[in-house]
């Protein structure tokens, strides 16, 4: 068989690393109107908390980040997962977010009117002393 | 030295008994799907679960995943669906999934990335993200 098209275009593979990057920079800053940016409206989010609490509000997000402010030694590493030709997952490793947390976070996207946004993400989060964290 | 041999030990197994229920759980969302079996789809999907993704004809299908069900309510069985899945990373409480199903409908296959999360024990999907191709 002869492919004529390869339907993953690196323009996209930048994009895709592009916007897991805009998040992480969101959260590093604390800006919340930039990690809504990166979000489809009416995304998801997927996590348990130090506390036992479970979230699956998108919201929970935004909120956390106004309340907690940026997180200025945060270290990350993105890698692409997967990618088909709409939808595509990122592995984001994060180090030393607030309290030293760290977090790996799945990020699910899709191409939505030319732009990758992400859907959803399911996070799970490692900590040492939980008495700084929330 | 030994106390920190089996506790790694310890930890492999869990992480295997967890990949299997993983690919458990994926297995019985493609019967739900075989079958048409509203019910054995909801044991695998969280209630607040979503689901997002563009048809063939490039018209986006967002939010709850009650639409999946209302889709195969409404189609009936997918009885020539079949799957690989592979999961792609996991975590003691999450992991990604990657469902590559054939035949969704005549000619067509659909590439899932699914997010799962582990609530009380159990492996649940909070999200669906696919992509929809022409099997040419």
């Amino acid at each position: 068989m002869q492919n004529t098209e390869n339907v993953n275009s690196i323009a996209d593979y930048d994009a895709i690393l592009n916007v897991a990057q805009v998040y992480v920079d969101g959260l590093k800053i604390g800006d919340v109107e930039q990690l809504k940016q990166t979000f489809h409206p009416d995304g998801l989010m997927a996590g348990t908390m130090p506390d036992g609490k479970l979230t699956t509000k998108l919201q929970f997000l935004f909120d956390f980040t106004a309340e907690n402010g940026p997180a200025p030694e945060v270290k990350s590493h993105i890698s692409i997962l997967h990618k088909a030709e709409t939808a595509a997952v990122v592995l984001v490793e994060l180090e030393n977010l607030q309290g030293g947390v760290g977090s790996t976070d799945y990020l699910s996207m899709l191409l939505v009117d030319g732009e990758w946004k992400i859907i959803s993400k399911a996070f799970n989060l490692y900590w040492v002393n939980m008495d700084k964290v929330c | 030295m030994e106390t920190k041999s089996y506790q790694w030990t310890d930890a492999l197994t869990l992480e295997k008994l967890d990949k299997m229920e993983i690919l458990t759980m994926i297995d019985i969302y493609i019967a739900g799907l075989r079958l048409g079996r509203i019910d054995l789809l909801k044991q695998t999907f969280h209630e607040s679960a979503i689901m997002y993704g563009f048809s063939a004809e490039d018209k986006i299908s967002e939010g709850s995943i009650q639409r999946l069900y209302d889709i195969i309510e409404k189609n009936g069985p997918l009885a020539n669906v079949t799957s690989e899945n592979s999961v792609l990373h996991q975590t003691p409480n999450t992991a990604l999934v990657l469902a590559e199903l054939k035949n969704t409908s005549p000619n067509q296959n659909s590439t899932d990335h699914l997010s799962l999360m582990k609530i009380n024990g159990w492996w649940k999907i909070v999200s669906k993200v696919y992509h929809l191709s022409n099997a040419n």
